[in-house]
């Protein structure tokens, strides 16, 4: 497949996926938006696969390594800060206005969301780890 | 420090010699070594250190050894 045809597929597949939200809303059904998505990337996946020339290489790799640690820092920390915030303002009651209980409860989720980010870094971090030869004998 | 110069030197390399002496824009060289353009060009440019399976597909491409090529230059203070 060319690269041409790729970026075009990809097109077709975002059409589609806004088709497929808008009736998701007009008749209520997430499962269905949601079932979408997740065939919409892995399509796009499989079909990155079939493409001939040369889109991606170590170059590429470095690129999306480096930029997506940065991204999980600078999320991380701002989703952090922001949750910490949250829980403060959850603890002065009704001080910080009516809607303290509701900004409690969301800052409870993203609180829980950061600390799943960073096991799930974690996890990846030592298999990665292991892949690259950590943790062996020492032959001396 | 330039992100990708190591600690006490600094790669340079003679790509762009070497593809002037056989004939290959970077689009060919990019293609028999398995890369995108712009990757050569970074190479080129010293933006980017190429893996050491890279540098020898490239060096295998001119005939040539690593060293040929890749220069290391070490900072004298």
């Amino acid at each position: 497949m060319k690269q041409y045809t790729y970026f075009l597929l990809l097109g077709v597949i975002a059409i589609l996926e806004v088709g497929i939200f808008y009736w998701s809303v007009e008749n209520l059904e997430p499962l269905i938006m949601t079932g979408a998505v997740v065939i919409g990337v892995l399509t796009a996946w499989i079909s990155r696969q079939m493409v001939d020339d040369i889109v991606i290489d170590e170059r590429s790799h470095l690129i999306t390594e480096k930029a997506s640690l940065r991204t999980l820092q600078v999320m991380g920390i701002t989703l952090f800060s922001y949750a910490l915030g949250g829980i403060v303002i959850s603890v002065g009651g009704d001080t910080f206005g009516p809607f303290s209980y509701q900004i409690a409860r969301f800052s409870f989720f993203l609180m829980f969301t950061v600390f799943l980010m960073i096991i799930v870094y974690t996890l990846f971090f030592s298999w990665y780890e292991r892949k690259f030869g950590a943790g062996g004998e020492d032959e001396e | 420090m330039n992100e990708n110069s190591v600690p006490g030197g600094r790669m340079k390399n003679k790509i762009k010699v070497f593809r002037a002496m056989h004939d290959l824009t970077q689009e060919d060289l990019a293609r028999e070594v398995g890369v995108t353009r712009q990757t050569v060009l970074a190479i080129e440019k010293g933006k980017y250190d190429p893996s050491l399976e890279l540098a020898f597909k490239m060096a295998r491409r001119f005939q040539v050894t690593i060293e040929d090529i890749f220069v290391f230059e070490e900072n004298i203070s």
